[in-house]
């Protein structure tokens, strides 16, 4: 069985320092975290993906010079 | 600027760093951390008084030439980055994150600027606004990682600013 998660926790107040094992709802709080972090590091990386092909697409057209739709357009307005 | 105290990860790691009983003698807070994730996430959260909040980040890198349109807006986190466990061994982010006016009974607004380090490329940078959902006088701080343990020697350090002397000013 894998080790408990622990926390590093200081007191401001008195400098004392303790190795905190977390609780069964702290460790349920972690776990959704997990998930939505992933979850957003996939949209992330999505969201860069699709600018660069739009970006990629207007300057193909450009240089054949064919018309650009409104979202190309708009990556290349500075 | 004057020091409050520091929290280190030691053997085995941690999955997070807490400062509990922040005096309120100051007039904002100021955090600095240099973390790594043990596993391959870069996103951190930070708690304020044991809640998130919402954030909102710019994100770049170095070696590459278009930047990365803003992130949405998530909600429950309060940001924070780490070099994630791929890079590497040893490397470190570094962050700097400013609490202002932590004392007010309030929402209170955060700013994080955050690098990562892997030496000779592309190291992630983020900058991040962020709110809490405590409306509460600052009093307990926690750094952690969304996914596995902080590796051993991640430390952050926690400082007060005072206000100046003609009671606007917020550094001394």
């Amino acid at each position: 069985m894998a080790d408990r998660p622990t926390k590093v926790v200081i007191d401001c107040a008195t400098g004392e320092r303790q190795i905190l094992e977390l609780t069964d709802e702290e460790i349920a709080e972690r776990e959704a975290m997990a998930a939505q972090a992933a979850q957003e590091e996939a949209d992330r990386q999505a969201a860069a993906d699709a600018l660069q092909a739009l970006k990629d697409s207007a300057k193909a057209k450009l240089i054949a010079g064919e018309p650009l739709t409104a979202e190309e357009a708009d990556t290349l307005v500075l | 600027m004057e020091y409050i105290a520091k929290a280190e990860v030691g053997a085995g790691g941690s999955v997070g760093m807490v400062f509990n009983a922040i005096p309120n003698t100051f007039t904002d807070l100021y955090l600095v951390t240099s973390h790594r994730h043990e596993a391959n996430v870069i996103d951190g959260q930070i708690l304020v008084n044991g809640s998130g909040g919402s954030r909102r980040a710019l994100y770049s890198q170095p070696t590459t030439s278009s930047s990365v349109p803003p992130a949405a807006v998530t909600s429950g986190i309060i940001g924070i980055f780490g070099n994630i466990g791929s890079r590497t061994a040893d490397t470190f982010a570094t962050n700097t994150v400013y609490f202002y006016d932590y004392n007010a009974a309030k929402t209170h607004s955060v700013t994080t600027r955050s690098v990562e380090s892997n030496y000779d490329y592309a190291a992630f940078q983020g900058l991040v606004t962020s709110i809490t959902s405590s409306s509460a006088a600052i009093t307990s701080i926690e750094i952690r990682s969304t996914n596995g343990n902080l590796a051993e020697g991640s430390y952050a350090v926690l400082y007060g600013i005072l206000k100046g002397s003609d009671g606007v000013t917020t550094v001394s």
